[in-house]
């Protein structure tokens, strides 16, 4: 299979998930337009017996398991090295060890067959995976980033730049969760264990903070949340907590949901925007995306989440980013590095 | 046969582009050699391609005629060798003609030294690279015949200086070398002869990657560093918490 226009391999390796993609913007034929050809996550499971991501175990097993996870998406994409025609990489924010693995590859990749390299920010793919949700989604508008290791808010431009609103002054709302849901003696993941606890709760039961109100910041803070709930369970004995967790999960979901859907419509108020973009892996929250659903089908503001998939860490949206990143020609890239922030 | 040879597991970057004849003879043809940078084993992101891409033009090859990608896969830095290993396979990759293969850095490092010591061919080398916190790692290698031959079974130590053991056979003089031996000079001069700190001889180089190495073609999959220590597990808990515990922050 060939196209004519843009066809995009992309890596992504600045955590503990091994991605790769091919991504096609294939407009000038009218076959579509923007899209995904692959999108391959080989995640990391030897990070569980520490409790958390170890940088160097993540580094090792990305260099063991790109070239499958590489040759993956090029086979399910169909297409071959000759139909690619840039390479994308990861390059900033992220684990520098785990970062530099992929970007070597995709140096190596780029020179030998002759082709540019596009270097991408990893927030700036989170939030162009819109792009491949909505294939007609054009900037400019506000965009909202939520994950486990990040939470910010962003202003898009018209030419795809972001201009930071706001930002977690401490955890990230999936921290949030996740540290949540663990307090809570739940699961992991912690956003859709808590979600599962919550499904039957009573919200109004408990009520937890929501921090940073202050009229004109975009800022988020979710520690106080968690102190909250550290508190409220010492008060209550294990059979208390055993009876009221339902409520509690839906008590504390509800205020990460409250805090990041307020600042969020705020910023699409303030900046008079009539789109908002939802990414990162709390997107997939459900009750975050009926109460967004909601309000901006009150006020007309258009809503655009990406689905599960695209909303935790891939190369699809690196790929997707790409296609509004300047490309470094052939062979200006040899000496790129990485940066962790 | 054309060979591209990388090493970064020192701080050292080291690329060099060699001939090997069908009746074993090998040539280097161009080596670029670059000393550290400030930023430590991530600089040889910055300046490993483009020491390919030096050598390449310099000998006026281009990558589509080399025949092997020889990769120095440590012991030495982890970010190194990985950002080295990752490049040789991406070049690999979309360069199906050159085939991977592999050399320990230790083994390159004893090479020139077996060479050009002043005992000739009948010397001992004890080719010794800092590990950092206080430890190195270290092989023993032996002429004449094939070239630094490991000796001994035990295959590579990682230990603190003062607790390498003494291995030279009677009568033999040993060669100590590498940035280990530099490093640990006092602990280290009663195992042999080392050189004045400024000798190539401590300086991991492409020639001596050419010089010792087998070439046999492997996997990308086979091409895995010589880590020998195990990860520190240093936990990013915010990144993916995982964590059973109960009531932490």
């Amino acid at each position: 299979m060939r196209y004519k226009s843009t066809v995009i391999l992309a890596i992504e390796t600045s955590c503990d998930d091994t991605c790769a993609a091919v991504v096609a913007d294939s407009v000038a034929d009218g076959s579509g337009g923007r899209r995904a050809l692959s999108n391959v996550v080989h995640t990391q499971t030897e990070h569980a017996r520490y409790g958390g991501v170890v940088p160097e175990v993540a580094s090792r097993a990305h260099l063991e398991r790109l070239d499958g996870v590489v040759e993956a998406a090029l086979s399910e994409a169909g297409v071959t090295l000759d139909d690619i025609e840039s390479i994308a990489v990861t390059v900033r924010p992220g684990l520098i060890g785990a970062l530099l693995v992929g970007l070597s590859a995709a140096k190596g990749l780029a020179y030998a067959r002759g082709l540019p390299l596009i270097p991408v920010d990893h927030l700036e793919g989170h939030v162009a995976a819109a792009y491949l949700t909505d294939p007609d989604l054009e900037p400019p508008f506000i965009a909202g980033i939520a994950s486990g290791g990040h939470t910010a808010l962003y202003s898009v431009d018209g030419d795809h730049g972001l201009h930071l609103l706001g930002k977690t002054l401490d955890d990230a709302a999936g921290e949030a969760l996740d540290k949540g849901a663990r307090m809570l003696g739940l699961g992991f993941p912690g956003g859709p264990a808590l979600s599962k606890a919550a499904a039957s709760g009573d919200p109004g039961r408990y009520e937890f903070p929501i921090a940073l109100m202050q009229k004109d910041s975009l800022d988020f803070s979710f520690s106080g949340l968690k102190t909250s709930l550290l508190y409220r369970l010492k008060e209550l004995d294990e059979v208390q907590v055993r009876e009221a967790l339902p409520d509690l999960a839906a008590g504390y979901e509800a205020a990460v949901v409250e805090a990041l859907s307020r600042k969020l419509l705020r910023a699409v108020e303030r900046e008079g925007a009539s789109t908002l973009v939802v990414a990162g892996g709390v997107a997939a929250n459900a009750p975050l995306r009926r109460r967004l659903g909601e309000a901006c089908h009150a006020s007309g503001t258009r809503l655009v989440i990406p689905s599960p998939d695209l909303c935790t860490d891939n190369a699809a949206m690196i790929g997707a980013a790409a296609l509004y990143t300047p490309r470094v020609p052939y062979p200006e890239y040899l000496d790129l590095n990485a940066r962790s922030i | 046969m054309l060979i591209l040879a990388l090493d970064a597991s020192t701080p050292v970057v080291a690329v060099g582009l060699a001939r090997a004849d069908a009746d074993g003879g090998r040539e280097v043809l161009a080596e670029v050699s670059v000393q550290g940078s400030r930023q430590g084993s991530r600089g040889a992101s910055e300046s490993l391609l483009p020491a390919v891409h030096d050598v390449l033009r310099f000998s006026g090859c281009g990558l589509e005629e080399v025949e092997r990608v020889l990769v120095g896969v440590g012991p030495g830095t982890f970010t190194g060798i990985r950002i080295a290993a990752a490049v040789a396979r991406g070049l690999a990759f979309g360069q199906p003609g050159a085939r991977l293969t592999k050399n320990s850095t230790l083994a390159a490092l004893a090479a020139p030294a077996l060479y050009g010591s002043t005992g000739g061919f009948g010397t001992e080398v004890l080719a010794v690279i800092d590990a950092r916190r206080g430890q190195v790692f270290a092989r023993r290698f032996r002429g004449p015949g094939s070239l630094a031959s490991p000796v001994g079974e035990g295959g590579i130590s990682c230990s603190v200086p003062g607790e390498l053991a003494a291995g030279g056979e009677p009568g033999r003089e040993t060669l100590v070398v590498g940035d280990g031996a530099v490093r640990y000079r006092a602990e280290l001069s009663r195992l042999g002869h080392i050189p004045p700190d400024a000798s190539p001889l401590h300086r991991v180089t492409a020639t001596g990657h050419v010089l010792s190495a087998d070439l046999a073609p492997m996997p990308a999959g086979k091409l895995v560093p010589i880590y020998v220590r195990e990860p520190d597990a240093e936990v990013r808990r915010d990144l993916n918490p995982w964590s059973g515990a109960r009531g932490s922050s």
